[in-house]
């Protein structure tokens, strides 16, 4: 079964995103929140991973947490996209399985 | 979690990833800063039916571990596969 990855902490202050890239399958998505949107910010230094993971994978960033640190649509890499609290929702139906990496 | 969905008689695999592999190495001694020893709790598992220990073999090459070093016989999974084995089971949980 596809799995949607949760990842919630910045790449600055954690290793949760590296390590759910290096193994998430190619069907699975990566969802951030909270500081995880960090990652999602085209000035990001270190962004090769989340590059090369954006061209296999669905990678959301939930909006309310994009904004609530004033990141725009436009700051971030491209590929990603932003959902609200009901894209969320519409996520963990589609996928049955999620994994919260902390 | 691990010890109540087992009671329940729900079937449990572990798999330890990244630092979580060292939970597993021999000798610890954290009475040394005042911690409880958990290699007990691990060791208790097989009374309950778990007797699925699964390690990722990067995370412990990447750390200079070994099987061989860790305190119960553990299965070697290798990083490719961990997606195709997390995606097969019915529910996952973190900690």
């Amino acid at each position: 079964m596809p799995v949607l990855h949760l990842v919630s902490r910045s790449p600055r202050e954690s290793q949760a995103l590296a390590c759910c890239l290096a193994r998430a399958g190619a069907s699975d998505a990566v969802l951030l929140s909270e500081n995880g949107v960090y990652a999602a910010l085209t000035t990001s230094e270190g962004d090769a991973p989340i590059r090369a993971a954006l061209r296999q994978l669905g990678i959301y960033a939930l909006k309310p947490d994009l904004e609530a640190r004033g990141i725009a649509s436009e700051e971030l890499l491209e590929g990603v996209r932003e959902i609200d609290y009901e894209g969320f929702v519409d996520l963990a139906v589609h996928y049955p399985l999620s994994h919260s990496w902390v | 979690m691990i010890l109540t969905a087992a009671a329940f008689e729900q079937p449990v695999r572990l798999l330890f990833l990244d630092d979580g592999v060292f939970q597993l190495k021999r000798n610890q001694k954290p009475a040394a800063i005042g911690l409880k020893h958990i290699a007990p709790i691990f060791e208790a598992l097989e009374l309950y039916d778990v007797e699925e220990l699964w390690v990722e073999e990067e995370s412990l090459r990447e750390r200079g571990l070994a099987a061989e070093g860790l305190i119960l016989p553990v299965r070697l999974i290798r990083r490719h596969n961990v997606a195709e084995f997390v995606g097969g089971q019915d529910i996952v949980v973190s900690c």
